[in-house]
């Protein structure tokens, strides 16, 4: 799960998480997410638009990052949430948590009013 | 579909693919529709992850043992194995209050599985080990199955 520089704001780094995020996958996002953190990526935009499952496993990993960036002034959204996805965030309650938003664009520019 | 469909894997984390195949194709099988045949396949995804990580602790060598069936108004998954016994009462319930700072993620596997079935059941055994029930209820069996 590579990183790259969000197309719209150059200081947002973008994570696409594809395919299924399950407890087999989830160390790749985090390995993903911690590298970024290291590198002072404070600005995290999740693109969720290839991912067809998120498990409890791979969304702790996304709330503990979420937890690492707010607290050097940044944060941890999503973007091009699938159905499927959104209505387990729905069900945990964790759209209360983790902000969503339609495109990458626009997340990125909430990342950046935000931030 | 048949009455009842069975399915034996190795504990381990790259099984759950395979798992999920299973379920899915069981639960069309016996009628379910999209968004139950989803929620039982991520219930199952957490009871077998949870069976993987603290029954057997990431300790290759265990089973996993699946089984799917079909009653009049409800679909049935047990999953089994023979790893450490394992509480529910144990785990506390996930912490989604408001406080951001304090909430707490430990259980979310547990608490997907409550939300997304109508039953769980968990029960051990000396001789079967761990087994979890879930029950998933559903309309009545289509004519042509009949």
């Amino acid at each position: 799960m590579n990183g790259r520089v969000s197309s719209f704001q150059p200081s947002v780094w973008v994570i696409e998480a594809s395919g299924r995020i399950d407890a087999m996958h989830t160390p790749a996002l985090e390995a993903a997410l911690q590298e970024a953190l290291a590198q002072g990526k404070y600005r995290l935009l999740i693109h969720l638009g290839q991912a067809r499952y998120l498990s409890s496993n791979g969304l702790k990993a996304l709330f503990i990052a979420r937890q690492n960036a707010r607290s050097h002034g940044g944060n941890l959204v999503l973007c091009c949430t699938p159905p499927r996805v959104r209505e387990i965030l729905e069900i945990t309650g964790l759209t209360q948590i983790f902000a969503t938003y339609e495109s990458e664009k626009e997340a990125s520019k909430a990342l950046t009013v935000a931030g | 579909m048949p009455d009842k469909s069975c399915l034996t894997v190795p504990g381990r984390l790259d099984q759950l693919i395979i798992i999920s195949e299973f379920i899915a194709q069981a639960a069309r099988q016996a009628g379910l529709d999209e968004r139950d045949v989803f929620h039982v396949q991520t219930a199952v995804d957490e009871a077998c992850t949870n069976v993987i990580q603290h029954a057997y602790q990431g300790i290759e060598g265990g089973e996993i043992i699946l089984t799917c069936r079909r009653t009049d108004d409800t679909f049935i998954v047990t999953v089994r194995d023979h790893g450490r016994p394992f509480d529910p009462s144990a785990v506390p319930p996930p912490d989604l209050g408001t406080d951001l700072n304090a909430r707490r993620v430990g259980g979310l596997g547990l608490y997907f599985m409550r939300r997304l079935m109508d039953e769980v059941h968990f029960e051990f055994d000396d001789k079967t080990g761990n087994t979890v029930t879930m029950v998933k209820r559903i309309g009545p069996r289509p004519q042509d199955d009949l």
